[in-house]
């Protein structure tokens, strides 16, 4: 079966500052996997490289198959979309919903526009009341959902989440995790997530990455994580932090 | 150290808050960020918790005196050690802060002056509040930046916020805050900004001078599970009000439903629940 | 209207749940039209802006004498009196109905310029700052090159080459009054062009032109209408100018600013001559100015989205 994101020896370079140092990266096809590691450590480097919005120096990136060139094309942004971090700031600022979701079929030239904005609404969760609003009358979670809704909308088969719940608060949280998972289920999809939470990655991920500064320190089966059956130290660290603070006497 | 333990412990409580409300008077009414809270801090680690717009903050930058000029502030009581904070002068206030009441902000890089060394405002700092000679406060200032772990304090002394990491920034910000002794210390979200481990190490440097130097400590966190690993006692917070009051030992036997709800919808590691548990919102909950 | 239908049309407008297209752009303008109108100031110069509109409009008919020809035997240079409001020149030509159908030259040379200057330097600006690279530097030293001269004197050397008269007025102002724009626009521009909003669009597969002309340029246009509102001013100043120096319009052309040049003469003895249209000047500039400073508290994206 061929993978549905297969990255090797990919290199990223910003000003001479190396970002990425040969990383390898296999997802098959229907997986959920996950990238974890602390703030330069180039998890979402990686992310971006394969959207295509970091500069890639060297190495190879292949989706469905397919291997990318510099440039992508249309139907490429049909197989992947992505999911960003920060709802206040992944919607633009002067456009209703409405607009938002218009667009991605405006592009693409989708004929039945009407039809599909009221089912991605419906399938995120928002109802009608929703659609003509801006982004400033949306709580943050209202606009991940919003989000999600038009990643959804040109019907992908992967799905690139950039630590989306970080911005969110706990309980929020917790209803666009579920709301993730069950949009993954219904519609088979690949999920390459992003977090620096050891919890969230283990709840909706099979496979993980562990990444230190630009290169791959592990890679995990989230059982691994539960068992502790971890080899490295920097792993071992991170999940002694994910247990909260502990008062040494 | 200058405090007597045996004599902190005795003495009544360092602050207390009761009933206290803010209002923001906005274009469509008034709005109520914190509605009538209530508590009393000892020289004791307590733990505010609450989601956004909980009026978590607003509680904290209350008691500081650091809320927007348009918002009114009302209390049946609000005192710090005897001390009316409502009815005191703004210069009086003025030098209780930083003297006797410190505060840490999220990010450092916000809250430390960018053009000037972090050496020098810690001295600046120091020097607002106590009479002391340049080389005095030089020394004291590497010391503190010696007692926050910082491994090389004569080159962090000169360097500026921007030269340095985010942990290293927020270790300055702690020991530019400790510097004149504060009694009492407000943290809001002081390592929501910091990757996981640094944020534990900058949690223990903070755990060890407050309770070294017999400090109040309030923690202002959305992080119920840090704050109850971190703190002795845990207050709740919803829609500007206190839900609960609890030790932190005791979190398991949390009786409001939003504690209970916000603890749930967590995931944890090697906890298999496919969906999480949602909070249900109640509304009597914020009446 | 009643007092409930005027509430209930309020609460439609300011809905949190529009329930059409229609519904959230109205209501998007009635918030900032509050905002706008509750600036005494700001409604002030409006107030004036629209006084000139209507005056432009129906000079034939508020004009009580012709605005070229005068009464050279027995009515010139005559002081204000009631039958003359503001005095007649020298060509013995009423002096009010001179004004009056000069709003016309005002705004026809306002409006070119804007509507010449503006699209420019939002073009010039967003592609710029868009595309960055060459295409940055190349188009940002070419609008250096336009900023390094005065205004006056790039737009004099400009009439000197294309000949005097109004039209070459308008071109030679609007040419040298896009730069400053195109610069607004760029930094607008850079400001959101790494945002992960502009990131999305990218990620839906846009075109640069589409991300540039259908998320990037909504996002200058109201600070480039502040900024060309507060310009106007200066624009009329530059025409009167220009009319001033036997360049912009010429005689018998009602333009404010040949007017004050041809009064300049007797400006002594007969100040009303250039004093009248020097007040017409300095009113609609106010106008203008007022206006500029409203829109900015009304419409700057930066005080907030509300």
């Amino acid at each position: 079966m061929t993978s549905a994101i297969s990255v090797d020896g990919l290199e990223v370079i910003f000003d001479r500052f190396r970002a990425l140092k040969g990383v390898r990266l296999d997802v098959q096809p229907g997986e959920s996997f996950g990238l974890v590691g602390e703030s330069g450590s180039g998890k979402s480097t990686l992310l971006r490289a394969i959207a295509g919005l970091a500069p890639v120096a060297s190495g190879s990136i292949a989706v469905n198959g397919k291997t990318l060139g510099a440039r992508r094309d249309k139907a490429f942004y049909r197989e992947v979309q992505m999911v960003f971090q920060d709802p206040y700031g992944s919607l633009h600022p002067r456009q209703t919903v409405d607009r938002l979701l218009q667009e991605p079929l405006a592009i693409h030239g989708f004929a039945d526009g009407e039809k599909r904005i009221q089912r991605a609404l419906d399938e995120v969760g928002l109802g009608n009341g929703f659609r003509f609003r801006y982004s400033h009358q949306l709580s943050g979670g209202q606009r991940q959902r919003v989000a999600i809704a038009r990643a959804l909308i040109l019907e992908p088969s992967i799905l690139l989440l950039d630590e989306p719940t970080s911005a969110l608060d706990a309980s929020v949280q917790a209803e666009v995790l579920n709301l993730l998972e069950e949009v993954r289920r219904r519609r088979k999809l690949t999920f390459l997530m992003v977090s620096h939470d050891l919890a969230i990655i283990t709840h909706m991920c099979e496979r993980l990455m562990v990444m230190q500064s630009g290169e791959a320190v592990e890679n995990l089966a989230a059982n691994d994580l539960v068992e502790r059956r971890v080899s490295k130290d920097y792993t071992r660290n991170l999940l002694r932090a994910s247990d909260g603070f502990v008062r040494t006497a | 150290m200058s405090h007597d333990p045996n004599q902190q412990r005795s003495t009544s409580a360092l602050l207390d808050v009761e009933d206290l409300r803010v209002t923001f008077p906005t274009r469509t009414g008034l709005i109520e960020a914190v509605r009538g809270v209530s508590f009393s801090l000892g020289r004791e680690r307590l733990g505010i918790v609450g989601e956004s717009g909980s009026g978590k903050s607003q509680t904290g930058r209350a008691i500081m005196g650091l809320t927007p000029p348009q918002a009114r502030i009302s209390a049946n009581k609000l005192a710090f050690d005897g001390i009316d904070l409502l009815s005191v002068s703004p210069r009086e206030r003025r030098s209780l802060r930083g003297k006797r009441i410190a505060m840490i902000l999220q990010d450092p890089k916000y809250s430390l002056d960018p053009v000037m060394s972090i050496g020098r405002q810690i001295v600046e700092t120091l020097r607002t509040h106590e009479k002391v000679g340049k080389a005095e406060a030089r020394d004291r200032a590497l010391a503190m930046l010696e007692a926050v772990q910082i491994r090389d304090p004569a080159r962090v002394f000169d360097l500026h916020p921007h030269e340095v990491s985010g942990g290293m920034g927020q270790r300055a910000m702690i020991a530019m805050m400790l510097i004149a002794g504060p009694e009492m210390m407000i943290a809001d979200e002081p390592t929501s900004a910091l990757d996981v481990t640094v944020q534990l190490d900058v949690l223990g440097i903070l755990d060890r001078l407050v309770g070294e130097r017999g400090m109040g400590l309030i923690f202002i966190s959305h992080d119920l599970r840090l704050v109850s690993s971190f703190c002795d006692r845990v207050i709740v917070m919803y829609a500007g009000k206190v839900v609960e009051q609890l030790k932190a030992s005791e979190l398991g036997r949390a009786q409001h439903p939003y504690t209970r709800g916000l603890l749930n919808c967590m995931p944890k590691i090697g906890a298999d629940r496919h969906p999480l548990p949602v909070l249900d919102r109640k509304p009597e909950w914020a009446a | 209207m009643s007092v409930d239908t005027i509430q209930s049309r309020r609460d439609w407008l300011l809905s949190e749940r529009p329930a059409s297209r229609m519904q959230a752009r109205l209501g998007r303008a009635y918030v900032a039209w509050r905002r706008f109108s509750a600036n005494r100031l700001a409604f002030l110069g409006l107030l004036i802006i629209i006084a000139l509109l209507v005056v432009a409009a129906l000079a034939g008919v508020l004009a009580p004498y012709s605005p070229t020809f005068g009464d050279l035997k027995n009515a010139r240079l005559l002081a204000p009196s009631a039958e003359h409001w503001f005095g007649t020149d020298d060509l013995g030509r009423d002096i009010l109905s001179r004004i009056l159908y000069g709003s016309r030259w005002t705004l026809y040379v306002v409006i070119l310029v804007a509507i010449i200057a503006a699209p420019i330097g939002l073009l010039v600006g967003t592609v710029a700052g868009y595309a960055g690279g060459w295409t940055d530097a190349i188009l940002m030293r070419i609008t250096d090159i336009f900023l390094a001269f005065p205004k006056l004197i790039l737009a004099l050397a400009f009439v000197a080459a294309l000949g005097p008269g109004i039209e070459n007025a308008v071109l030679a102002i609007a040419i040298t009054s896009w730069p400053p724009y195109a610069r607004i626009a760029r930094a607008e521009t850079l400001t959101v062009r790494n945002s992960d909003y502009i990131k999305a669009v990218q990620l839906m597969g846009a075109s640069p032109f589409r991300i540039v002309l259908r998320h990037i340029m909504p996002l200058c246009i109201s600070s480039l209408i502040i900024r060309v509102t507060l310009d106007m001013a200066g624009i009329i100043l530059t025409a009167a100018g220009l009319g001033f120096l036997g360049l912009g319009a010429q005689p018998p052309l009602p333009e404010w600013g040949t007017m004050i040049a041809s009064g300049r003469r007797f400006v002594l003895d007969q100040w009303w001559v250039a004093g009248a249209p020097g007040f017409a000047i300095l009113i609609v500039s106010l106008g203008f100015n007022l206006l500029g400073d409203g829109l900015r508290d009304a419409l700057d994206p930066r005080s907030g989205d509300q």
